[in-house]
């Protein structure tokens, strides 16, 4: 592995890492008071400034350290994660995310960005935030940095619980350095609050503090009070938390490298100086008792022990059974921190590394072990799969033309075959399944970003962002929705003071939202902004000549104007929208990825457009149709229901529609053969079969085909990349006799059964 | 009722008291409440925070309920390891280890 590739592995970590620290930092935004949270926010940082520094980034770095400087004194509670705080850690994301990228391609960042963020940033990391940046904030600053006055955290969050030492003098310790005594030796105080997952993931407070001692004499005071009564303990809780009077000629840096380990899972505080009184009176309670400092000798904590000489075993002893982990083989993680004292510290470091990836890995709710595998390659398996598809159709077909006799052997092993053939399919096809989120996640940035540039105030809300969906859909969501998601900044959602006297909140809500439904993934972006203002746009497609000014329209067909070429109410052209290029881009964008877009508005209460996209772009489940001795295919999620008409069902209506009844409604009956000009008259609905479906506009319509040949999964072929855009036809496929078959785009039919011409231009500009 | 005579019941503790011993202590000592107990910890060779909180909590459970329950001999690990993690109640200390 040569170093670019390592490169580009960091590369693709940083990407990850990115992804949780926005996420992580969201979850702060929306008040996820976890510590573990802001932890892994902590982790994320420095993982990039690990790497960027390995490769000799030091843009990267440097900024990485400013914003992990500052995350750590949130981590400690030095500082309190304010939504001004979260605003700037926010936009240093974005940063970090520009630097990564620019330094991925080898270009340079506007320093001015980076600069006034490290400013700012060291503002509140010094308990000073700049005034520019937290305006009338609440006090940003629990404790002055210096203070060694400790805020520990609460399990529960970081507000900090007011906690002090008796008869610790706050000022000077504050300010000065470390007691030392005659020897230049320092004095501290070390807190140490084990949480259950510390002995969970196999870390031991024992040897923590056997290690401690290693650094320096200890005074150890245990705190028991959390102690619970024996029949309510979890035997595997952590109940003990530690008070230690630390004398060591080492630093501070030594201290705490002793719980470098274990630090995600514990509280420690580290402060100079001790409560001599508090340690002293511990010590001096009792004569016999432990707490008089004791050397320990740690060379005997180390070996085993030499056992007392055991006497006659008497008759009332009851021998305790060994532990369940003496008799299951334990669990190695769990192991090797009893086990590493006897390695040499080297070894030790080695084991409690692996030990906390181990750990690391444990701490994510089953994260599965995962290959970062090359995109192509897995293309190239798709590809093959669907050539493997179509050939296991071809024999198929041949086998039923060369009639061998029906031997059931034959027919037996291609049903097999066929059920192979689909699982690898569905197989392959969940390779490239990926959740929405890191596009959900990118839309996060925009929102912020649209909201500083409009003056807005904005709230983006994510849901079913692990909706997945096939990478290439992913792949050409990320600019329609941005589109979709600045419009609705730019143009759906009012300006605070504008909501503040309509008696909305100040923030507008936009709602992010994934689902899947009946075989296609669902993504609706919901304002609760002003609305399409109708009267406007339906003023400026008068203008645009886009209608007659006399032209009456329904609210639906007026809303879906917004979607014409060109066209933008916008009054002054703004940085953001406008330019042209706006919502007909959006539905062209969705239109080639077999989408489709649709739009409800409340006026005073928001809009909602809703894209519709298929799974994946690489098959699809259809049925085999024969129109005018053309065989098409039509995809089964569009078809309701298919139906036998009956002479008394078809009714005449003007020169040329026809209507079928449907149980009590009438439904247009749209000749297909007749739409795609396979033929030029209309043919007899009583020979043919109707398949009733659904368009995205809601209404439904039956269209007409000659017969029906079956149902079966279709590999999609491009046409536009084979041959050229065909009106009507959404793609091809290749049928099991090795014929290409069409493979219908049933919203441009019912489109172009409306009266319209059926051409390219219509459908783009269909209103669905 | 429990005969003033009777010598307290002597549990004997095993060797490895780690992590992954704790659950099976606790049923252990659970199992014996209302009894007096004489704990040997003269086999531990190796004892963790999680056993500790198991033991204290017992010997407090027991006091509350006015009974007794004790380590009266301990391998020096033991001793060494409840000294480092600052234990000073005297019921989990037998005293002929302490200087």
């Amino acid at each position: 592995m040569d170093m670019n590739e390592i490169k580009d592995i960091f590369f693709q970590e940083c990407e990850e890492q990115l992804a949780e620290l926005e996420s992580g930092l969201l979850r702060i935004n929306d008040g996820d008071t976890d510590p573990e949270t802001v932890n892994a926010v902590f982790r994320a940082v420095h993982s990039i400034k690990g790497g960027a520094g390995a490769f000799g980034l030091d843009d990267l770095v440097a900024f990485a350290h400013v914003f992990e400087t500052t995350l750590d004194c949130v981590r400690s509670n030095k500082i309190q994660a304010t939504p001004e705080l979260l605003k700037v850690m926010l936009k240093s994301a974005d940063v970090l995310a520009d630097l990564t990228a620019a330094a991925r391609d080898g270009v340079s960042v506007d320093p001015s960005r980076t600069s006034t963020l490290v400013k700012e940033l060291d503002a509140f990391a010094k308990g000073t935030p700049l005034p520019a940046s937290a305006p009338a904030a609440e006090p940003v600053v629990a404790a002055a940095p210096a203070a060694a006055a400790p805020a520990p955290t609460d399990e529960s969050g970081f507000q900090p619980v007011p906690f002090s030492f008796e008869g610790f003098d706050d000022e000077d310790a504050a300010a000065e350095p470390p007691q030392q005594d005659a020897d230049g030796r320092s004095v501290f105080t070390v807190r140490f609050k084990p949480r259950s997952d510390l002995y969970a993931k196999g870390n031991e407070a024992v040897l923590l503090l056997r290690d401690l001692a290693r650094v320096g004499d200890l005074q150890v005071i245990c705190e028991t009070e959390d102690l619970p009564a024996i029949d309510q303990l979890d035997p595997e809780g952590a109940y003990f938390s530690w008070l230690i009077r630390v004398e060591t000629d080492k630093d501070e840096e030594a201290i705490r490298h002793v719980f470098e380990f274990a630090e995600w899972d514990c509280l420690i505080e580290v402060t100079p100086g001790a409560d001599e009184e508090l340690f002293s009176v511990h010590s001096d309670s009792g004569e016999d008792l432990p707490m008089a400092p004791v050397p320990f000798d740690l060379s005997m904590l180390d070996e085993e022990p030499a056992v007392p000489a055991e006497e006659a075993t008497p008759s009332n002893v009851v021998e305790l059974a060994k532990p369940a982990a003496a008799v299951q083989e334990p669990a190695a993680a769990a192991e090797a921190p009893m086990a590493a004292p006897n390695l040499p510290r080297a070894e030790k470091a080695i084991a409690a590394e692996a030990e906390k990836k181990e750990a690391a890995v444990a701490a994510v709710p089953a994260a599965p072990q995962t290959i970062r595998v090359d995109l192509d390659r897995v293309d190239r398996l798709i590809n093959l799969v669907g050539e493997l598809v179509i050939n296991q159709a071809m024999l198929a077909q041949s086998v039923v033309e060369n009639e061998t006799g029906g031997s059931s052997a034959i027919n037996l092993g291609l049903e097999e075959l066929q059920q192979l053939t689909r699982e690898i399919q569905d197989s392959v096809m969940a390779i490239r399944a990926q959740p929405v989120k890191p596009v959900f996640q990118r839309m996060g940035r925009i929102v912020r970003e649209i909201a500083d540039m409009t003056g807005k105030s904005v709230r983006l809300v994510t849901e079913g962002e692990n909706t997945e969906v096939d990478k290439t859909v992913i792949d050409k969501l990320a600019e329609p929705l941005t589109h979709m998601i600045r419009n609705a900044v730019d143009h759906g959602l009012e300006t605070p003071e504008k909501r503040a006297a309509l008696g909305k909140n100040p923030e507008g809500v936009l709602r992010l939202t994934a689902k899947h439904r009946s075989g296609r993934i669902v993504i609706e972006i919901a304002d609760d902004g002003a609305g399409i203002n109708r009267e406007r746009v339906r003023a400026k497609a008068i203008e645009n000549g886009l209608i007659a000014p006399d032209q009456n329209l329904s609210d639906e067909e007026i809303d879906n104007l917004i979607f014409h070429p060109g066209f933008s109410t916008a009054e002054k052209l703004s940085d953001i929208s406008g330019r042209g290029v706006g919502m007909d881009v959006v539905k062209r964008s969705i239109q080639q990825l077999g989408g489709r877009i649709s739009i409800a508005s409340k006026p005073g209460k928001g809009s909602v457009f809703t894209m519709s996209l298929p799974l994946t772009l690489a098959v699809l489940d259809g049925m085999v149709v024969t129109v005018a001795n053309q065989t098409l295919v039509v995809p089964l999620t569009a078809i309701v229901e298919t139906l036998q008409p009956e002479k008394a069902d078809i009714h005449a209506f003007g020169p040329s529609q026809r209507l079928i009844a449907i149980r009590d409604t009438f439904c247009p009956l749209v000749d297909v053969g007749h739409i795609l000009n396979f033929r030029p008259d209309l043919a007899n609905p009583i020979d043919g079969v109707a398949l009733l479906v659904e368009s995205e506009g809601g209404g439904q319509r039956a269209l007409m085909v000659d017969a029906i040949q079956g149902q079966r999964q279709v590999v999609i072929k491009s046409l536009e990349a084979n041959y050229t855009n065909v009106p009507g036809i959404a793609a091809a496929t290749i049928l099991g006799d090795g014929r290409v078959a069409l493979i219908l785009d049933v919203d441009a039919v019912v489109t172009a059964s409306r009266g319209q011409a059926l051409s390219s231009e219509m459908t783009l500009s269909a209103t669905g | 009722m429990r005969p003033m005579t009777a010598p307290p019941k002597v549990l004997k503790l095993p060797d490895i008291l780690d992590l992954n011993a704790a659950s099976r202590l606790h049923e252990q000592v659970l199992a014996h409440k209302g009894e007096d107990i004489d704990l040997d910890a003269t086999e531990v060779t190796r004892v963790g925070a999680q056993c500790v909180q198991v033991l204290l909590a017992a010997v407090l459970s027991w006091r509350s309920e006015d009974r007794t329950l004790a380590v009266r001999t301990a391998s020096e690990s033991y001793v060494k390891t409840l000294q480092l993690l600052g234990i000073s109640e005297e019921a989990l200390l037998p005293k002929e280890m302490l200087k």
